[in-house]
């Protein structure tokens, strides 16, 4: 027999003395990373990933033979340094973004793509489940987020960011009003209960990962209400309590149990919790409002910017002043600002130390603000508060601003002799907020904020997990509800006995650095839709709602700017699968590398040598298989270029894409429709025969969440084709779901095509069919059959004609 | 398929897609095999490059495969009988035949050697316009190396002399030994994804399910014990005869599963008038075709994607396919509406699953009696003749026996085409596929990319012609028949030969086929799409 044996590793496997290495351990289950292996075509070694030791020599397993006794290591350190090598090499050289800039931005890693696409296609209930795998709150995080998708935006490049965030709150409205909303499929339960301490962003985004997963949440809420910041922080006219209410109740009907008026250090304690419960979540936030330090008398005239705001939550009687000096920068100023307005103060003055760029708080918010009639006071910082009984000046002093400090902003410095007072009679500070941690002794940590490991975000007490600003220190929302989320995975492990391993927080991915227009796929300027708002006149005095909303056709329109930056095949890149394998950092030289325009305006194809490994794998299935050899390999300058350097079209090329089926990585894919390409959730696989010729071959349809085909795809070496299809067998699937297609009966009636039943037509035609049997026999009725049909179609058809109407008046037109 | 199953008994690929690399000669008849069945194509290339066999193309047009070939011969459009004649008349005078598989697997040879005297190469050069020296080539070739392989596609069928085209071809292979060995056989080359499956099945005017012929007594027999329904003995009428008679008032009723006759049947016109005086039209289709426009009611069916069933591939490999999707709004898998009309006659047709009309199938087809869908599934495919349920399938037919014993050479005199260019009408019109589109555009025209790689007609005319009758390239140009004219563009190329014009048919918009004849077939009926007297006229 030409069977030998030979050792992987640990193990001894058979071989035939015909394989390769490489195939021998693939066959075996054995895994050996690769790019360019491709059975349909011979060895080529271009892309160096597969060395191997071979009784102690280095060599390519896709080019040694497999022989009798030999001895293979696959992983020894040599080997894996070499990997790496390679791979930052490929990486040195491959100028593309796997996830979109947008997605790698968010602090919870919401693909904004994904869902945009989702709603280009109209279907909000996909994009709500899709955003709420990493994001329970979306109604909310659409109304109140920071944005930073939209500050990473490629669109911008062209006309302006994309309204991510105003998309994001559409669908979450859109689905929350559905009668089939989306609701998460919750595993069976796993016994294990759960305690979360704060019904905030982070603590409720965990109480719902947790639910998903069978466990059983309780959260311990100190304020009478759940929702924490959300509630208590944000003011209404941003985010209705309604919509707070109502997303805070898609989470407890999973099972969640909210325990609301249970303050830590006054109800229970952490060693209570302990001891009653499987895990503990903290999720306490960053409460506390950070003094002035210039405070004087015993008056209370000044507020802290988040009591002030909590007051207005609770509902409590608030005596607004007349005139109201807030002071600090960031959001909850703002907020507290506008929300002071609303109250009735005649005058509200921002006081801020710097200059208005270095203002944290949003850029729209301080606008609008201004509009309201806020205004700023802006390099000025209060130096003493004059009370007389109560409030009645505030002293400043002008700044200047000097050299950056740590935080990279330019330290304000004071202008002697620049001192200057203002009347008023109600201050408000809010200069910043940090983490109250005095019923938390052993997990705080010198910063006065919690101490996790952020590979598990346990605190140095077993079973203790936190996240959300009581980690990070007061930030946005969408960052506590991440830090809920990922706690809920390793809480998820931990009470699975698993070792904990959340993974990155963000995922590999190579960038795309020094992105210009000229660099982006063509795009008519198309400008934003604005959010229609209500107008200044009727803000004021209430907290309605700012923000009305986009209708459907806005969203739908908003939606087609997205420019989908992310790559395509980014969760099957073998390439990528290889970086996060062998840690490989991302190249962030986007100079060094080489720019190539992507060539978008094939029908079928879609070129992007950026993304190019240089493994010749398309030129040689080209070349081997195909033998038109359209494409080529250009010795001077390195890279894959179509022959003769014209376009495709002018080629041989015969569009067959078994290009794009040998390419490893996303240079050559299906130039699919926009909004077609369902990267980012796994496609159902069925494996069928091809429809058109006569060969059979087999194939998979890949199924997208509508249940449309969207891609047709090939197992290598598989079935009559081994692997291999051609351009309608691969390309030829849209007709599937074609709005053309029939979709109900029709009957003509007076010459046109009327909709009718089942029941109706099927009558019809029996009752035709039995009187022109009867009137003329049954060799006056003829049936065609066809070739398109299944043989079971065409055996019952014929069965139909000869055994029901009695004649064997059936053919079908593609007799050979 | 007449023509094959008169020869061996069965009509069938005879070798396996995955033997052909395994041929030292492959001759290559009527079928433009890269374009139309890639997958094939692969192979015959990788047989000449990687394993160093002999490739010879019969075809007016220079195919891709004419790159990879020794000899091409480019006979006049219709006269392939004369061309086989003479390779076997060379065949014959220089002694390359296989005397001892003509003797112990076949009979009639004495007949076909009476008739091959007349068709020397030289007699033939003047009909066909190859030149004896190639003809003498080409049969040297195929005969002389051993393990030869042909294929053959519409390009032999669509003729009225196409059975004896299908004939001819048995001939050569049986008086070389080229049937039922390794590297040898006959293989015509299907055009659609089942219609190998479609015939297996007894959707034909003559024959039952697994080509019982319906005159047959004792089959029909065992069919009507089987359906509990009494079966006419009276063989069928052929879709050509079908729209002769509806046109004649004959037929009242006719009920179109998946065809879009008006486009892909010839002469269009005859076909629009036969439907429109057809009393009661039913189609069932998945898009409102050019022929569903016609019908007084249109069922919606389901495409492949969304029903489960088996087609059975050129190579007789019953595959798969499964259901994926849902189909559009209340459409329908065919098999469920045909349960629910045949319920709705009264006759019991209660099937809730394809694989319940497949165990129906295996008690009725002996080839098909062990092929079973858990089978299927395991083996991802099994080729007929499958008998019972441990058999492996049948890679390679005819290798001891043929179907029906011995091999029956049956000689073939050639027959000039029903219409031939003459002064009215100078050139021949031969019609194809191009390789994006399928069929009638149902389906490809309706899928964005390919249909943007391909989204007009065209006609193809030599240089010589081109200049002949002041064709500008990529001008507008009408091209009229006896039956009808439509107008398309011109592409001048010398991939076709002078004197002859090709159109692909798939356009609704300028059919060719308003421009075909439909003289059929005497035996197989099929029509005469491949050859056609036209006339161009500018524009």
């Amino acid at each position: 027999m030409a069977y030998i044996q030979l050792q992987i590793d640990a193990l001894c496997i058979a071989a035939h003395r015909s394989q390769t290495v490489l195939e021998a351990a693939l066959e075996n289950g054995i895994h050996i990373p690769h790019l360019c292996h491709d059975p349909r075509l011979k060895p080529g070694g271009g892309c160096g990933l597969c060395l191997v030791e071979i009784d102690g020599v280095i060599q390519k397993a896709c080019l040694a033979r497999a022989v009798d006794g030999i001895h293979v290591k696959t992983k020894t350190d040599v080997i894996v340094e070499r990997r790496k090598k390679r791979l930052n090499e490929i990486f040195a050289d491959h100028w593309a973004d796997c996830i979109a800039p947008c997605s790698m931005a968010c602090p919870a890693g919401t693909d904004a793509q994904a869902y945009i696409g989702l709603i280009a296609q109209g279907r909000y209930r996909d994009a709500a489940k899709f955003i709420k795998q990493t994001n329970p709150m979306p109604a909310v995080i659409g109304r109140i987020c920071t944005r930073p998708c939209e500050g990473n935006c490629r669109r911008d490049l062209v006309d302006e960011e994309v309204a991510i965030c105003f998309l994001k709150r559409f669908v979450a409205d859109k689905d929350m009003q559905s009668s089939d909303r989306f609701r998460p499929e919750v595993k069976p339960p796993t016994g294990k209960k759960v305690a979360i301490i704060g019904a905030g962003p982070a603590g409720l985004s965990a109480a719902y990962y947790l639910a998903i997963e069978g466990h059983k949440p309780v959260i311990f809420e100190a304020q009478p209400k759940p929702g924490g910041m959300l509630r208590y922080g944000i003011p209404a006219y941003r985010l209705p309590k309604g919509v707070l209410d109502r997303e805070i109740e898609t989470i407890t009907e999973l099972g969640v149990e909210i325990r609301v008026n249970q303050a830590l250090g006054k109800d229970f304690s952490l060693e209570d919790l302990k001891h009653n419960y499987d895990a503990v979540f903290l999720g306490i936030g960053a409460q506390k409002g950070i003094r002035l330090g210039i405070e004087s008398g015993q008056s209370g005239g000044i507020l802290s910017g988040i009591d002030f705001l909590k007051d207005i939550g609770l509902g409590k009687e608030i005596k607004i002043g007349e005139r109201v000096a807030v002071i600090g920068g960031g959001n909850t100023a703002i907020d507290a600002a506008r929300s002071a307005l609303r109250l009735g103060a005649k005058e509200v003055n921002l006081i801020y130390r710097r200059s208005r760029k270095e203002m944290p708080a949003h850029d729209i918010e301080v606008e609008e603000a201004e509009r309201e009639g806020l205004k700023l006071i802006l390099l000025s910082n209060p130096t003493e508060v004059l009370e007389n009984g109560r409030v009645t000046r505030i002293k400043c002093i002008r700044m200047v601003l000097g050299e950056p400090d740590e935080s990279g902003r330019c330290r304000p410095e004071p202008v002697p002799g620049s001192e200057f007072d203002l009347d008023v009679d109600m201050v408000i500070a809010a200069v910043g907020q940090a983490v109250d941690g005095s019923s938390l002794n052993g997990v705080m940590n010198g910063r006065g904020r919690i101490g996790v490991d952020p590979k598990t975000m346990q605190t140095d007490i077993e079973g203790v997990f936190a996240g959300g600003d009581a980690v990070t220190g007061p930030w946005v929302a969408i960052s506590a509800i991440a830090g809920g989320r990922r706690a809920a995975i390793a809480i998820d492990q931990y009470l699975r006995g698993e070792q904990i391993d959340i993974g990155p927080e963000k995922p590999f991915s190579a960038v795309k650095v020094g992105v210009n227009r000229d660099n982006l796929p063509e795009k008519d300027e198309k400008a934003r839709i604005n959010m229609p708002v209500l107008s200044i006149s009727e803000r004021l005095n209430t907290f309605a709602e700012i923000e009305l909303g986009y209708s459907e056709e806005q969203a739908l329109e908003e939606a087609r700017r997205c420019m989908e930056c992310g790559c395509i095949k980014q969760n099957q890149c073998h390439l990528r699968k290889l970086a996060i394998e062998y840690d490989i950092e991302p190249n962030l030289n986007g100079e060094s590398m080489r720019h190539f325009k992507i060539h978008d305006r094939h029908p079928i194809i879609l070129r992007d040598m950026n993304k190019c490994i240089l493994c010749g794998n398309c030129v040689r299935i080209c070349d081997e298989i195909v033998q038109v050899q359209a494409l080529a390999y250009d010795e001077i300058n390195n890279a894959i270029i179509t022959m003769g350097s014209t376009s495709l079209l002018e080629t041989a090329c015969e569009a067959c894409g078994q290009c794009v089926s040998a390419c490893p990585t996303a240079a050559l894919v299906g130039n699919m429709q926009e909004f077609t390409r369902e990267y980012f959730w796994p496609p159902k696989i069925v494996e069928t025969t091809c429809g058109y010729c006569g060969v059979g071959c087999q194939m998979e349809l890949n199924i997208d969440g509508a249940g449309r085909v969207f891609r047709i795809t090939s197992k290598s070496g598989r079935g009559v084709n081994e692997g291999n299809l051609c351009a309608k067998g691969r390309f030829g699937f849209t007709f599937i779901s074609h709005p053309d297609r029939l979709r109900t009966p029709l009957i003509k009636k007076g010459g046109a095509f009327v909709e009718a039943s089942w029941d109706e037509a099927i009558r019809l035609i029996a009752t035709k069919l039995y009187e022109i049997k009867q009137s003329y026999g049954p060799d006056s009725i003829a049936g065609l059959a066809s070739a398109k049909c299944t043989n079971e179609e065409n055996y019952l058809f014929q069965k139909f004609m000869r055994a029901v109407i009695g004649s064997n008046n059936i053919d079908h037109c593609a007799r050979l | 398929m007449a023509g094959l199953a008169k020869a061996f008994g069965t009509g069938a690929m005879t070798i396996s897609i995955d033997d052909i690399e395994d041929a030292k000669v492959i001759l290559i008849i009527g079928s433009n095999t890269t374009e139309m069945h890639p997958i094939v194509g692969y192979h015959i290339m990788r047989a000449v490059t990687e394993r160093g066999a002999r490739l010879i193309v019969i075809d007016p047009r220079r195919t891709k495969l004419v790159d990879f070939a020794d000899i091409w011969l480019s006979p006049k459009p219709g006269t392939d009988v004369a061309v086989l004649n003479a390779m076997m008349n060379v065949i014959l005078e220089e002694d390359l035949l296989d005397e001892s598989f003509i003797g112990q697997r076949t009979e009639g040879f004495e007949d076909l050697k009476a008739i091959l005297p007349e068709s020397t190469p030289e007699k033939v050069e003047r009909i066909t316009g190859v030149p004896a020296y190639d003809l003498r080539a080409a049969a040297r070739l195929y005969a002389g190396e051993g393990r030869a392989s042909i294929f053959y596609a519409m390009g032999i069928t669509q003729h009225t002399s196409g059975t004896d085209n299908v004939l001819a071809i048995a001939n050569l292979a049986m008086m070389t030994g080229n049937v039922g060995r390794r590297g040898a056989g006959v293989n015509p080359l299907r055009g659609q994804n089942n219609v190998q499956g479609a015939c297996d099945m007894g959707a034909l005017p003559d024959v039952l399910p697994g080509y019982r012929r319906v005159s047959d007594s004792e089959a029909r027999a065992k069919f009507e014990k089987y359906w509990g329904a009494v079966l006419s003995l009276e063989q069928g009428l052929t879709i050509t005869e079908i729209t002769n008679e509806a046109i004649a008032g004959r037929i009242k009723a006719l009920y179109i599963m998946g065809e879009n006759s008006v486009v892909s049947d010839p002469d269009t016109n005859h076909i629009k008038e036969a439907l429109e005086k057809i009393d009661f039209l039913v189609v069932q289709d998945i898009f409102l075709t050019e022929t569903a426009k016609y019908a007084d009611v249109v069922l919606p069916g389901a495409s492949f994607a969304e029903k489960d069933g088996t087609f059975t591939n050129t190579e007789r490999r019953v595959q798969r396919i499964r259901k994926a999707t849902e189909p559009p709004g209340e459409a329908k898998a065919d098999w469920e509406i045909i349960c629910e009309l045949a319920l709705a006659l009264r006759y019991p047709m209660k099937f809730t699953s394809p694989e319940e009309i497949m165990s129906e199938i295996r008690q009725l087809v002996p080839t098909y009696a062990g092929i079973t869908y858990p089978r299927l599934d395991l083996h991802g495919g099994l080729q007929w003749p499958c008998p019972t349920e441990d058999h492996p399938g049948t890679r390679m037919l005819h290798t001891e026996n043929f179907f029906r014993g011995r091999g029956l050479f049956t000689p073939t005199r050639y027959r000039p085409s029903a219409e031939e260019a003459d002064l009215d009408y100078p050139l021949i019109l031969t019609t194809g596929r191009n390789p994006w589109q399928y069929h009638t555009c149902t389906m490809t025209g309706k899928s964005e990319g390919l249909n943007e790689l391909a989204p007009n007609n065209f006609i193809e005319i030599n240089p010589v012609d081109a200049k002949k009758y002041g064709v500008a390239a990529d001008g507008e140009i009408r091209v009229a028949s006896r039956r009808g004219r439509i107008t398309t563009k011109a592409v001048v190329t010398d991939r076709i030969r002078p004197g002859v014009v090709f159109m692909p048919f798939h356009y609704a918009e300028s059919a060719a086929n308003v421009l075909t004849n439909t003289a059929i077939d005497p035996i197989a009926k099929i029509p005469e799409l491949k050859v056609c007297a036209v006339r161009l006229e500018n524009v």
